[in-house]
């Protein structure tokens, strides 16, 4: 009878992988998202009385899903408010409950009152607002953003920071790219771009995502044959207890 | 005749047992880390069948995933690592991670060095493990982790938290050079081949026990209805 139900964990947790795979290949062009990888792990209940050891079998489990921070591939688009971050930091962005949260995703535009925003329209933090009469907008590697106005002159507006995390793994995800800091991955660690390796920002570039889409394939064809397998299983451990039935005829 | 349906019984409950690790082994099959469990009928105690689980310690294939948190150990070898109440585990699964302290864990266990303390590094990039185990921050040596080598006949307890408990005296300094390898994922080494074939062996096997009970069944009724003419 346990049979039935190690083979439905098994299969359960392929499941969960599959919808992983599914969510990484389906972001493969979305800016700055970073692929998700699940952890799985044995589950069994272990009886040691000093002498015996006696494993009762129970599946597998996806103990927790984790995102992996490698750097994405750097892209020219030519838009003057796309940022790339080039190195471990994320830009600070105040969300609509007035936290604030991190992003990777550099893409940036000027809403209607002039303030700095990324694609969701949650405003950068520090916050910037972009004069109206502004022809161009420059970002320098260091993040300064100075405005290019109508009558020639140039105006600094203010500068993006940069934050870091000690175990970037541990951020809890919000969803839209956007994370939040919590007691796993550390307090952030707030600095000038450029410094500390933190990063330093690329003007007209976006950071792809990290997705490696012939690893997802792999992963995904691989899954698929191990759920098959498991329930090849379930139809032998049927089978047996079918045959248990059967002695009485 | 009765004691012939006992022992096709008993048979028959091993039998399941051993698909019930098929099973485990088979919903594991994808879990990286997990080492394959075989199940051995050993004898008879008090008329109940007596089983001995064993797990297979050798390497599964190894990938290289370009993590500076994933490594792989030689067949024998493992991490001594701690846990909040200072009880020394043993872990074999190289899915490290790290603590907001910068601390290097695995499942909330602190991974500790030679010298008895956890190992703290500030940034992952720039954090290397060499083949013997010393930790390296921008080419300063920040510890060395603490691998240890089981001995052939030590004694080693899986736990639930995914680590191993191995007695003192199992385990010895590594004997080898190269014990540790860093951006590289192990595979589960259950073999699928082997266990479907295991599986097919175990089908037939229960299935042949079964018909034993029933040709003994058979033999029981015939000899009522014999000594009944009497």
């Amino acid at each position: 009878m346990r049979a039935l139900w190690v083979s439905g964990s098994g299969m359960a947790a392929e499941e969960q992988k599959l919808d992983l795979i599914a969510n990484n290949m389906a972001n493969m062009n979305t800016v700055g998202y970073k692929f998700q990888d699940a952890f799985v792990q044995e589950m069994s209940q272990v009886d040691d009385d000093g002498k015996n050891v006696q494993i009762n079998p129970a599946g597998s489990y996806v103990a927790s899903t984790s995102r992996n921070f490698t750097q994405g591939a750097i892209a020219s688009t030519g838009n003057s408010l796309d940022v790339a971050i080039n190195g471990d930091g994320f830009f600070e962005v105040t969300l609509p409950d007035d936290t604030t949260g991190y992003t990777r995703g550099g893409q940036f535009s000027v809403d209607a009152n002039g303030s700095l925003v990324t694609k969701d329209g949650n405003k950068v933090y520090p916050d910037v607002t972009v004069p109206p009469d502004t022809t161009s907008i420059t970002i320098n590697t260091s993040g300064q953003i100075s405005a290019l106005k109508n009558d020639g002159t140039t105006q600094v507006l203010g500068s993006f920071e940069l934050a870091k995390f000690i175990n970037p793994g541990g951020l809890t995800d919000e969803g839209g790219g956007i994370f939040k800091p919590n007691a796993n991955s550390g307090d952030p660690v707030v600095d000038a771009p450029g410094n500390q390796g933190i990063g330093t920002l690329q003007q007209g570039y976006t950071e792809g995502s990290n997705v490696d889409l012939s690893t997802e394939m792999l992963k995904m064809m691989l899954t698929q044959r191990s759920y098959e397998m498991n329930t090849k299983v379930l139809q032998t451990t049927d089978q047996m207890m079918s045959l248990a039935n059967g002695i009485k005829r | 005749m009765d004691n012939g349906i006992r022992i096709s019984a008993d048979a028959m409950t091993v039998k399941m047992q051993q698909h019930e690790i098929t099973a485990q082994n088979t919903a594991n099959i994808d879990t990286d880390y997990y080492k394959s469990k075989d199940l051995f009928f050993v004898d008879m105690d008090d008329g109940a069948p007596q089983t001995v689980e064993t797990t297979d310690f050798s390497s599964g294939p190894v990938r290289n995933t370009g993590n500076p948190l994933d490594v792989t150990l030689g067949k024998n070898y493992f991490l001594k690592a701690e846990d909040g109440s200072g009880s020394a585990y043993y872990i074999k699964d190289g899915r490290l991670s790290m603590n907001s302290s910068g601390e290097l864990t695995f499942q909330g266990m602190k991974i500790l060095n030679t010298s008895g303390t956890s190992i703290k590094i500030n940034s992952l990039s720039g954090f290397k493990i060499t083949k013997n185990g010393s930790c390296m921050e921008n080419n300063e040596v920040v510890g060395k982790l603490d691998i240890v080598q089981a001995g052939a006949s030590a004694r080693i307890v899986p736990q639930d938290n995914g680590a191993f408990k191995i007695d003192d005296d199992g385990v010895a300094a590594p004997a080898g050079y190269s014990l540790i390898t860093q951006g590289m994922r192990e595979g589960s080494n259950v073999n699928r081949v082997n266990e479907m074939i295991k599986m097919v062996n175990t089908l037939n096997s229960y299935e042949a026990n079964q018909k034993l009970i029933q040709a003994n069944d058979d033999a029981v009724e015939k000899a009522i209805a014999e000594f009944g003419k009497f």
